[in-house]
């Protein structure tokens, strides 16, 4: 552009152009700056691994399935979440010296090596099939509505915005865990 | 040097947009794995489903408006924030009174509109009608306002035929801190509100708050002064108490105390056979509710409710003296697979004790009526949640029809995560109000040709009349079309039998009180029946983070079936079509503007024109801690009429206002 055209356009700044550049640029400026997801700081699901990070610090797994004091703690999670990769905070975090391995697993295999698994909200209707395939020492956790009624072991659920959770004693006993009282003294239902 | 003041211009533009603009505070991940379980039980869980999401899954047309939305419009009372909701009709009638219904029959005390505040019914039995001059809160309290139009009847009960309105209360916990907020402007003389919470222990919060607004009068049409101004005080405090993880107590008490100017227009027995005079109604009351939630699961809980609500309403045509005790009970559990029941009991009784005047009576002056309640709702969810039907009844006992049933039956597919179509039929019941039953209104005084030379229209109460029944067939669609565009229709069929009409009845000559004269009177029957049908659609669309639309229009028609020219006439009470366009914008600096455009048709039987209304406010938060608002409302019209006058008193014309607000808040 010749300095003569950009003499030319900047001299016609009048105030009522000024006004609609001026908006232009705001307008442009916030767009750029506009973040997108609608979540805005949505924290359910930080807070959901959070407690599973907790559930898996006051469980206690015979020591036999562990090869070390300081082997890793396996985390599966079965199915999907809508924000994704909300567990990924916990991995090589470490509970009694020990590091979080976070993996996903599908449906169909079977669940041998994980000490933790967490069943999403996606496969709700598949409970009972994915609880009848885990046998052994695995601590059974999801958000899915009424899981310890189906044999999970523990059930996490929201109350007037709250996150609360259940347990099924029952089913931690079958599978040979032993619970914190800390943890069940927090429950909001425990099944004997 | 035109160029050197550009370049200065835009380049300081441009430095004051680039200063940090305030970050909301997220907790990261990392954060929150240091926290206690103890803590971590404490936080809010801010969902990521959203509440159009949440909606997604009600078998019915309901909007809720939301606090920040009550905020942003500059509404300053509870009537007022109601136009913010689709299918509403709000028309002020005077400064202290207000016309609302929904889906037709819009009068000052609209019968078919269940209202409660914090579960405690604000419909009065008296005129089968909400006081909406009484119905008032901090604005910032108000976690939420529910409006759900069409048959509640269910889980709320007779009297919810056209619609209910929930209003709740945020919990103790989230208004901790101080807040004063103050506000004037032309309309508004002075508001005035205080509120102060905090923690009773680590389990308990609590709030109190006092609040006093005075309001100026209205014109009539003809220029002068409708004496309609009004001044009300009140306060009141609410404790939550999580007693333990499981079980909550919730207390909450509201005081108040006001007094309202009207002009009262009534019948007199001399010449000139109508006496227009001012007057002022001095109401009073209070209210204490308590309840306790136990929780078992998200799917299961119960709560027990226990309320005391005194009324007092007095001026020269009629005074109301009400005592209401109302206990409730809630229990919802899952039952086989695939059901979720809720069922409840509820027994209220009211005491009343009144004394009327000349144009306006009860026979008998005192009575006290029982309420008996019981319903079951059940919820069966079927194909994986895609389908879930409900299958609901209310059964209910009062002292003036007996027993009625109110069945309904609806159902809500989810053709994707995004989209949903339901359908209701319903039945549901509006019960007589005391004034149906028991009232004397003298209506008209005039000369007759005969003797004793004066006449008079009366209408006169039914003890027998039986209830208004619904017949409501219903369909809506919801979808969130793209991330930022939901949509919300809704198209309905009513069919109306045994509404309310009036027809001579009989003819008697009355001594007392003198003069002596004729009446001709009519009585209440149940001799009508109507027919309505409309279609609603909310719109809201957010195309950029800071800038939010809502689109809403709704469209009614009422044909009514009456020999009675007065009861036909309420085919045009209701104006045929609305239309608003709402716009919220947010500026940098913690600066927000909204503008809100309404368009309401004419009142057919009222002679009341159409208006467009015109809304703006803009709000800046210059530090945390202070908020400045200035607000305009119908600022296209000096003035206007919204509804014609009612008995006793005169209708007078909302003038264009403006107020400014200074909000400090402490937390």
């Amino acid at each position: 552009m010749s300095r003569n055209t950009l003499m030319a356009i900047v001299s016609r700044c009048r105030f009522g152009y000024r006004l609609a550049i001026s908006f232009l640029l705001l307008a442009f400026i916030f767009i750029s700056f506009q973040q997108g997801s609608a979540a805005e700081s949505a924290n359910e699901y930080i807070l959901k691994s959070t407690f599973l990070y907790n559930f898996s610090r006051y469980t206690e797994w015979p020591l036999s399935e562990f090869e070390n004091p300081d082997s890793p703690l396996h985390i599966c999670i079965v199915g999907e979440y809508p924000v994704k990769n909300s567990f990924k905070h916990l991995q090589n975090k470490k509970i009694n010296n020990r590091p979080l391995l976070v993996s996903q697993r599908e449906i169909d295999k079977n669940f041998l090596g994980c000490h933790v698994v967490f069943v999403s909200l996606s496969e709700k209707f598949k409970v009972e099939k994915i609880l009848s395939q885990i046998t052994g020492y695995v601590l059974t956790v999801s958000d899915i509505s009424s899981f310890v009624s189906y044999g999970g072991v523990i059930g996490l659920q929201t109350i007037r915005n709250k996150m609360r959770f259940s347990v099924n004693l029952k089913s931690a006993k079958q599978h040979g865990l032993k619970i914190s009282a800390r943890l069940l003294r927090l429950a909001i239902s425990v099944e004997e | 040097m035109k160029f050197n003041q550009c370049i200065c211009y835009y380049s300081s533009l441009i430095f004051v947009i680039l200063l940090p603009v305030c970050i909301a505070d997220t907790l990261s991940p990392e954060d929150m794995t240091d926290f206690s379980l103890e803590d971590l039980m404490d936080v809010e869980v801010v969902s990521v489903s959203k509440k159009s999401q949440k909606l997604s899954q009600v078998s019915a047309a309901a909007y809720v408006i939301t606090s920040d939305e009550i905020k942003r419009s500059g509404v300053t009372s509870i009537a007022e924030a109601l136009r913010l909701a689709p299918g509403v009709n709000v028309a002020q009638i005077d400064s202290n009174k207000w016309a609302i219904s929904i889906r037709g029959f819009n009068t000052l005390y609209s019968n078919k509109l269940l209202v409660m505040v914090d579960g405690r019914s604000v419909y009065s039995p008296f005129f089968s009608g909400v006081h909406w001059d009484i119905q008032d809160l901090i604005l910032n309290d108000i976690e939420q306002i529910e409006v759900i139009r069409g048959p509640g009847a269910t889980m709320w009960g007779a009297n919810a035929v056209n619609g209910v309105i929930n209003i709740i209360t945020k919990s103790a916990e989230k208004t901790s801190g101080t807040y004063v907020s103050v506000l004037g402007g032309n309309n508004e003389r002075g508001n005035i509100a205080l509120r102060y919470g905090d923690s009773l222990s680590n389990d308990a919060d609590y709030r109190v708050y006092a609040k006093y607004f005075k309001r100026n009068s209205f014109e009539i049409a003809s220029g002068d002064d409708g004496k309609d101004d009004w001044s009300v005080a009140r306060a009141g405090f609410r404790v939550d108490w999580n007693q333990s993880i499981r079980d909550a107590v919730t207390v909450i008490a509201n005081a108040y105390q006001g007094e309202n100017g009207a002009i009262n227009s009534v019948p007199v027995l001399t010449q000139p056979y109508r006496q227009i005079s001012e007057d002022q109604l001095d109401i009073k009351g209070g209210d204490i509710l308590v309840r306790w939630s136990r929780f078992f699961s998200d799917v299961s809980d119960f709560n027990l409710q226990v309320y005391y609500e005194k009324i007092s309403r007095v001026d020269d045509v009629f005074d109301e003296n009400l005592d209401t005790y109302d206990l409730d009970f809630q229990h919802r559990f899952p039952a086989t697979m695939g059901h979720e029941i809720v069922w409840g009991m509820g027994y209220r009784t009211m005491r009343d004790d009144t004394k009327g005047s000349f144009a306006y009576s009860f026979f008998p002056q005192r009575r006290t009526t029982e309420l008996y309640s019981i319903f079951v709702q059940d919820d069966i969810s079927l194909l994986e949640d895609r389908l879930i039907l409900t299958v609901g009844a209310k059964v209910e006992r009062q002292d003036y029809t007996g027993t009625e049933f109110q069945p309904n039956i609806r159902a809500l597919w989810k053709s994707d995560e995004s989209t949903s179509i339901w359908a209701a039929v319903s039945k549901a019941v509006r019960t007589p109000s005391r004034n149906d039953s028991d009232a004397r209104i003298n209506f008209m005084t005039y000369p007759i040709e005969s003797q004793p030379g004066i006449g008079m229209t009366a209408i006169l109460g039914e003890p027998n009349m039986a209830s208004e029944e619904l017949l409501s067939y219903e369909l809506g669609y919801r979808t969130q079309a793209t991330e930022s565009l939901n949509i919300d229709l809704t198209a309905f069929l009513n069919q109306y039998t045994k509404l309310r009409d009036t027809a001579p009845s009989r003819s008697f000559f009355e001594m007392d009180p003198a003069p002596p004269h004729m009446v001709f009177a009519q009585s209440y029957n149940n001799s009508a029946s109507a027919d309505s049908y409309g279609f609603e659609a909310v719109i809201n669309y957010r195309p950029i983070v800071q800038w939010r639309l809502t689109m809403a229009i709704s469209l009614f028609e009422l044909d009514m079936e009456s020999d009675n020219g007065f009861t036909k006439g309420e085919e045009g009470n209701t104006p045929s079509s609305q239309y608003q366009l709402r716009s919220s914008y947010e500026l940098p600096y913690n600066a927000e503007y909204n503008v809100a455009l309404y368009y309401v048709n004419k009142l057919k039987n009222q002679k009341i024109p159409d208006y467009t209304r015109l809304d703006m406010t803009y709000l800046w938060r210059p530090w945390k801690k202070l908020e400045l608002f200035i607000a305009g409302q119908n600022l296209l019209d000096k003035s206007h009429q919204e509804f014609g006058s009612v008995p006793f008193t005169i209708a007078t014309e909302v003038p264009r206002s403006f107020y400014l607000g200074v909000t400090y808040r402490v937390e």
